[in-house]
């Protein structure tokens, strides 16, 4: 377990080593320490990918990881070199209470996850058939063929048409830890719980310049109760979530390459991302560009630019898309066909808003948005923010509502997961409008800065 | 001659099909299967709750109960482990009386129907949440005084909300404040709800089931098939996904008859059995 332990950190910095010299392309002003958290999710989508090229190209696994290792060193090396680069760090600054109870709350929290990783086996079917079954017949190499004609074509176990950027990432990580584990086989859920509620946390600060909103938004998604379980379930959706939130992140920070490469993460990881998050991420994108007050207004060649840097971020998908054209993979288990279930509202409000699993979530939601509701159309990020989070859960809803899906609404066994890939997102949005409204309407003697700095603002 | 015949029927037991057989808990009975125990007749349901003394948490188990009426009720239910009320009040349908209760899944265990106390109370609101296979998908939730748990965070909510509004006179700031008191709320059962999992999680009929399969294929069989191959032609429920998590690193056969000779995985009467490749013929100087 300990090699396992120190895999997952080496994994870390390697995915890091890859995605660092990529966020530096675009440097934007912030917090940064941001840069660690993308830059990892940045890594780990390139990684994933490049990997998955090698073994089609008939390289080893141990090989390719091997590669990627000495591209990341070089990297890195590079990035010192040229530019004289200082690595990402975060602010220093003294630590209010709020922010040292949060800190306790996470330790707590991460103490858990690492007690459970540590203390009980995979446990879950999925986990042992889609993701970890998968990526163990990878590792192993013996139960595993990309030529569709094998009877083992994309292992055999598992839905072939999932697809492979968690198996990919799982069987590195053994690679790395130099054989397979039941921690090996869950522990990037706690990495991706991680960088999500870092995420959040970069995220909020940057926006709102107020530690206090900032520390509150990680708590809020650090603690929702299904969270911390698919940290160790072994699960898609935690990564989604993960790869969600950094790429609205990023867009808020205007790293437009960074932010269609963490979208493609989000479908790279599974397929919910390709309904769920990739059309109102480009939706989102499109609305945050022009230089006027309003989207689509004063448009400019930069703005091209910016949108084919995004879609060039997005393209990172297209490997792996094509693949799957080419053998007749498909997005659902099997044919899904539009079918309209009034019954499903009732059975939404009674699980998903009401219900044990989210409690009080996506009450809180509602209500944020129809308080901010002007305030987030008043301004053009924020209108993009709320057409990103509508888009988003209408996109999954109408899933559950219209299709044959409806199935798995009506017996609770994927609605709430796919809930639980929105939260880092819904709790940007919700912050954002909640920043609108504070500083409109409560006079700002002083704003505080990442760097514990404070600066006179005047009422807005 | 007898020592030849000894050694040849040996010799026979080690070349035969059959060679290791495996009790897993005999597979549990899924509920459904065992017959319906009857605990109580013309039982009062009203405010009352099911006391049920269960070895193993985690065991699902269904809950019958027939009105005067002849409407028959069933609702699904998951052990808590040890002697523990299971707080029936939640479900609307559960009032006035029953002509009989049943339990389904659990065979025979000590059972009553009674006026929960204030330590009931307390024992129904605090038991963690259990470690189950749906755990990942939907959480099963809390009762305080049979009131949802999510329904009172929702009061505190509004009542949090309402009395900051009485002091900043903004919706927003009160709604944010708001529920971060309820919120905070939640994380307190969650916690509870986390430690339980630590606690218990190895105690549970389900882990104990998976943890038990995990082992015989992590160990007894990858032990045994080593350098062979393997099939698993019959195994279709868990032990089917598990055996091919476990043993993912070794060779899978898909086709299990002709030339390619794996070692078989089967199920008889609900037992897992390892079968070795067939015989490949006499070897010279032995007899049978």
């Amino acid at each position: 377990m300990t090699a396992s332990f120190a895999a997952l950190i080496a994994q870390v910095f390697l995915w890091f080593g890859l995605g660092w010299p990529l966020s530096r392309q675009e440097p934007s002003p912030g917090i940064r320490g941001e840069a660690f958290t993308l830059s990892v999710l940045a890594g780990g989508g390139i990684g994933t990918t490049a990997i998955f090229l090698l073994l089609l190209a008939g390289v080893s696994l141990k090989m390719s990881v091997g590669v990627l290792s000495a591209a990341a060193a070089a990297g890195v090396f590079l990035c010192f070199r040229n530019r004289g680069a200082v690595m990402p760090r975060t602010p220093s600054f003294s630590l209010k209470w709020y922010e040292a109870v949060l800190l306790l709350i996470l330790a707590g929290k991460i103490l858990f996850i690492l007690a459970v990783l540590w203390q009980t086996p995979l446990y879950f079917e999925d986990a042992m058939t889609h993701w970890s079954g998968r990526a163990r017949s990878l590792f192993g190499g013996v139960n595993w063929s990309f030529d569709s004609a094998s009877p083992v074509f994309l292992g055999f176990t598992g839905a072939k048409h999932y697809p492979l950027g968690i198996p990919v990432w799982r069987a590195s990580a053994a690679v790395i830890a130099g054989g397979w584990d039941d921690f090996i086989a869950r522990a990037d859920g706690l990495v991706f719980y991680g960088l999500v509620v870092a995420t959040v946390w970069f995220a909020v600060m940057r926006f709102s310049g107020r530690r206090w909103l900032a520390a509150a938004g990680a708590f809020v998604v650090a603690t929702p109760p299904l969270q911390a379980i698919h940290a160790v379930a072994g699960y898609g959706d935690i990564a989604v979530e993960a790869f969600f939130t950094g790429s609205v992140a990023a867009l808020l920070g205007r790293k437009w390459l960074l932010a269609g490469l963490l979208a493609a993460g989000t479908a790279w990881m599974k397929n919910d991302g390709l309904v769920i998050a990739v059309p109102p991420l480009i939706a989102a994108a499109g609305l945050l560009l022009g230089s006027g007050s309003g989207p689509f207004r004063a448009l400019g060649k930069e703005d091209g630019r910016k949108m084919l840097l995004f879609l060039s971020g997005l393209s990172l998908l297209a490997p792996w898309l094509i693949f799957k054209a080419i053998h007749g993979l498909g997005v659902t288990p099997g044919g899904q066909s539009l079918s309209w279930h009034p019954e499903a509202w009732r059975i939404l409000l009674d699980t998903v808003l009401l219900g044990p699993t989210h409690s009080i979530f996506w009450i809180f939601v509602i209500a944020v948005l129809l308080t901010c509701g002007g305030a987030y159309l008043r301004d053009r990020q924020g209108t993009a923010l709320l057409v990103l989070l509508v888009l988003s859960v209408a996109f999954s809803l109408f899933v559950f509502t219209c299709t044959d899906a409806f199935l798995f609404l009506q017996n609770q066994m994927t609605i709430h997961r796919t809930m639980l890939q929105l939260y880092g997102v819904a709790v940007i949005v919700c912050f954002y409008g909640i920043t609108l409204k504070l500083d409109r309407t409560i006079p700002l003697a002083a704003k505080e800065s990442g760097t514990g700095k404070t600066r006179k603002r005047g009422k807005a | 001659m007898k020592r030849r015949g000894l050694k040849s029927m040996g010799s026979f037991l080690l070349r035969s099909w059959f060679v290791l057989a495996v009790l897993l808990f005999g597979a549990g009975a899924p509920p459904g299967h065992a017959q319906p125990v009857r605990i109580a007749n013309d039982a009062v349901l009203d405010g009352n709750v099911l006391d049920i003394e269960a070895p193993l948490a985690g065991t699902r188990f269904f809950v019958y109960w027939e009105s005067p009426d002849r409407i028959r009720y069933r609702t699904l239910e998951i052990t808590h482990g040890g002697s523990a009320p299971y707080d029936m009040r939640k479900y609307p349908v559960w009032k006035d009386k029953a002509s009989a209760v049943f339990l389904e899944g659990l065979g025979e265990v000590r059972t009553s129907i009674r006026k929960p106390d204030l330590a009931d109370e307390w024992g129904i609101f605090t038991t963690p949440e259990p470690w189950i296979m749906s755990t990942v998908n939907a959480l099963l939730g809390h009762t305080l005084f049979s009131f949802p748990w999510e329904n009172l965070l929702a009061l505190v909510f509004l009542i949090s909300t309402a009395v900051f509004f009485s002091f900043y006179r903004r919706w927003f700031l009160s709604v944010t404040l708001g529920f971060l008191v309820a919120w905070s709320f939640l994380y307190v059962t969650t916690v509870a709800d986390e430690a339980g999992f630590l606690r218990y999680a190895g105690k549970t009929r389900p882990v104990l089931l998976i943890g038990k399969t995990k082992e015989w294929f992590a160990g007894t069989v990858a032990d045994r098939v080593k350098g062979g191959k393997w099939s698993d032609g019959q195994l279709s429920d868990f032990r089917g996904y598990i055996a091919r998590y476990e043993l993912a690193e070794v060779p899978f056969s898909a086709a299990p008859e002709g030339t390619d000779q794996p070692w078989r995985i089967v199920i008889r009467q609900n037992r897992l059995f390892l079968e070795p490749p067939a015989e490949r013929g006499e070897r010279p100087g032995e007899t049978r």
